[in-house]
């Protein structure tokens, strides 16, 4: 089956994106990978129990945020997987992307930066150039 | 027309301080009521209200000691500003945190010292005093707008968290200087060690009341009042211990910071205790200490203004300005040059311009500063040294609070960094109308259970209450749908009631012997790690990152082309 990627690394926006993603999903009739990166700059100090416990606790609110707003966009039974990880964004990303065989990288605007990437269309850019894929700004 | 003292050293006129402390109480509820309603600074309206109270004929006369100041008053509004501190927030920040803390008051005296020695020709031990007791920042006014506007929560732990330290480093400053004046001989070596020594030997007192306090009665003693009790003779205990610990091991001159006592046990209440105790405690903790913190401030800013007199300010006004350029100056230096060099040894917590400047701005001074300033007597200063460095003090306390404190909101919002909008505003009042329109249908329903009401009225009553619930919970559906980014807070509040919910369930659980204390141990030590989290994630994930929204523009697709990824970049560029 299709499967799109969806990657976050934080940021008040993404609500509006998360829809975004499921519509999109949707017009590709596709499953929908959430990737959600702790990346280093803001958890990278946290122990590994505390860096576990922020891992469950995200992976338990995005489950219940993509359920509701499957709900609110009309796709209750589209197909949804979220996966927390912690570490580099683009790495990360790469890493998934290429291992889940998925067919396109979806990312929100605008986006925290990433190193010297400053915008969405940097780290779209350079996602796409990594793996091959069509990366969507949403 | 009667002057009223308020004096409490002196017994003799007990009731002219009780009649005072009445007057004062009543100034400040209705200076409170006034403020709250015309959305005005609270701590600037009791300073102008002071003010108003001291020009109308000398209503209240205030005739405060430094022991009431710094034994009575400055405690408690410490011991409450630290319970609310989470300790995983401060620790992740207490690098630059500290280091504004240490090297800015450290900066404060000396260059603030010599300012004002060679501007006003004041004895260099005064001079000194002053830079480190104007060096303390108040940061009450502004919580109070941060609280309301809804700014990011590490902003606050940053402004809250410097001004604890700060105040702390600059009383232990202050209190060198003093013995300095006093006759005390001064070598630097000798400041250094005095300092540590003063310094870690609080630190040390109140870690261990506040870690007995926490394990011993917070965690074994299941009764609100005596567990409020208890943190409030902890408060001036730990005070009361460091400051005259060398009486215990027949020392006398074995002096330790009763400020940075208070500080730490404060800490480990608020960060420890407070986990052992039910949410009933938690609850009467919360009440109790903001009570009392609002007394305090209120009493202390009202001070403030009772004791300033127009022509004074006047008279000494070119050592006023002199004092707040001082103050201004070395501020933008301790933000925006140690606060940069902070985010460049921990870039992981780097702190934006946008926070430097309402950090910059939000350098409040108030109880502290004038609290010192009060206790500098003249027998050790001189009277005229002791009336200037006073009138400084006033000076630039009032100017930080009323143009500071009066305009902080605007550049916050100027900055965007106020979160509580408009939308927010809307959501809960529709969560509002929803719990009150419930409450009164359950009444309706058990006046009709009762047989208070017949039947048919209760029935028609209910089931208009049922109109209007349905009505709210649509208003609420739609106003969530128009503003989607309102779900992941509502979302992170719902799971953190849950958690604090299963504590309760939890507590009730052990209370009735059903699991052992191992098994409750961890089980608490899990769900405190989620709360944890919940704080980081509210922090780190929600706020910090990606603050703008995204933008109704229509997506863009970048094919992986040959292009190189310059231009797409270019190209797409939103």
């Amino acid at each position: 089956m299709t499967e799109v990627l969806y990657l976050s690394w934080g940021g008040s926006g993404r609500t509006k994106t998360i829809r975004r993603a499921l519509e999109r999903a949707g017009e590709l009739d596709a499953a929908l990978v959430y990737l959600a990166v702790l990346d280093s700059d803001h958890f990278g100090d946290l122990n590994t129990t505390m860096s576990s416990v922020v891992e469950q606790e995200l992976h338990w609110l995005l489950e219940a945020q993509l359920d509701l707003t499957k709900d609110q966009v009309g796709q209750p039974e589209r197909q949804t997987r979220v996966i927390v990880r912690k570490g580099n964004v683009l790495d990360l990303a790469v890493e998934t992307a290429k291992g889940a065989g998925v067919d396109e990288i979806l990312i929100g605007s605008p986006v925290p930066t990433i190193g010297s990437l400053e915008t969405a269309a940097q780290v779209a850019a350079e996602l796409s150039s990594q793996t091959d894929l069509p990366t969507m700004i949403l | 027309m009667n002057t009223l003292v308020l004096a409490a050293e002196d017994t003799n006129t007990l009731i002219q301080t009780e009649i005072a402390a009445v007057i004062l109480l009543a100034i400040a509820a209705g200076i409170a009521m006034l403020s709250k309603r015309l959305k005005f600074p609270y701590t600037v309206a009791l300073v102008i209200g002071g003010f108003l109270a001291s020009g109308l004929g000398e209503v209240v006369q205030v005739d405060v000691s430094a022991d009431l100041i710094l034994a009575l008053l400055v405690p408690p509004l410490l011991f409450e500003a630290t319970l609310h501190l989470p300790w995983p927030k401060l620790k992740a920040d207490l690098f630059p945190i500290l280091v504004n803390a240490l090297l800015g008051t450290l900066l404060g005296l000396a260059a603030i010292g010599a300012l004002v020695k060679l501007g006003l020709d004041i004895p260099w031990a005064a001079a000194f005093a002053f830079g480190a007791l104007i060096s303390a920042t108040d940061p009450v006014a502004v919580i109070a707008f941060f609280k309301s506007l809804g700014v990011p929560k590490r902003l606050g732990v940053l402004v809250e968290g410097e001004s604890l330290f700060n105040d702390a480093i600059a009383i232990v400053a202050f209190t060198l200087a003093v013995s300095v004046a006093e006759g005390d001989a001064f070598t630097v070596g000798g400041a250094v060690t005095d300092f540590v020594v003063v310094s870690f030997g609080g630190i040390a007192v109140g870690l261990i009341l506040g870690y007995v306090v926490s394990e011993i009665i917070l965690a074994r003693v299941d009764d609100a009042l005596i567990e409020t009790s208890t943190t409030l003779a902890l408060a001036f205990g730990s005070f009361l211990l460091a400051e005259e610990f060398g009486l215990l091991i027949g020392r006398k001159d074995l002096h330790f910071s009763g400020i940075l006592a208070v500080v730490a046990a404060g800490l480990m209440v608020g960060n420890l205790g407070t986990k052992n105790t039910s949410p009933t405690t938690r609850i009467t903790l919360e009440h109790f200490w903001q009570l009392l913190s609002f007394l305090v401030n209120s009493m202390v800013f009202l001070f403030i203004g009772l004791s300033v007199s127009l022509s004074e300010l006047f008279n000494e006004l070119p050592a006023v300005l002199l004092a707040i350029a001082g103050v201004l100056v070395v501020r933008a230096v301790v933000v925006y040059l140690f606060v940069p060099v902070s985010s460049r040894i921990q870039p992981s917590r780097r702190i934006s311009k946008d926070y430097q400047h309402v950090m910059y701005w939000g350098g409040l001074r108030g109880a502290i500063s004038l609290a010192l300033a009060l206790t500098m007597t003249p027998a050790v200063f001189g009277q005229e040294t002791v009336d200037t460095v006073l009138v400084m003090t006033f000076g630039v306390v009032l100017f930080t609070l009323l143009v500071q404190g009066t305009t902080i909101s605007a550049l916050i919002s100027k900055l965007g960094l106020a979160g509580k909008e408009e939308t927010e505003l809307t959501q809960q009042r529709y969560q509002a109308l929803v719990h009150m329109r419930r409450a009164g249908q359950s009444e309706i329903a058990r006046m009709g259970a009762e047989g208070v009401l017949f039947d048919d009225l209760a029935d028609a009553v209910g089931r208009s209450y049922q109109r209007d619930i349905a009505k709210s919970s649509d208003d609420l559906v739609s106003h969530f749908r128009s503003n989607p980014e309102l779900e992941a807070t509502m979302l992170i509040q719902a799971r953190r009631d849950a958690i604090v919910a299963e504590q309760s369930a939890l507590l009730e659980i052990v209370r009735t012997g059903l699991i052992e204390p191992q098994v409750a141990k961890g089980l608490t030590i899990d769900l405190n790690n989620r709360l944890v989290a919940l704080e980081l994630l509210d922090d780190r994930w929600e706020v910090d990152a990606n603050v703008a929204q995204s933008s109704e523009s229509t997506a863009q697709l970048i094919q992986p082309t040959a292009v190189d990824s310059t231009s797409r970049a270019e190209e797409a560029s939103p």
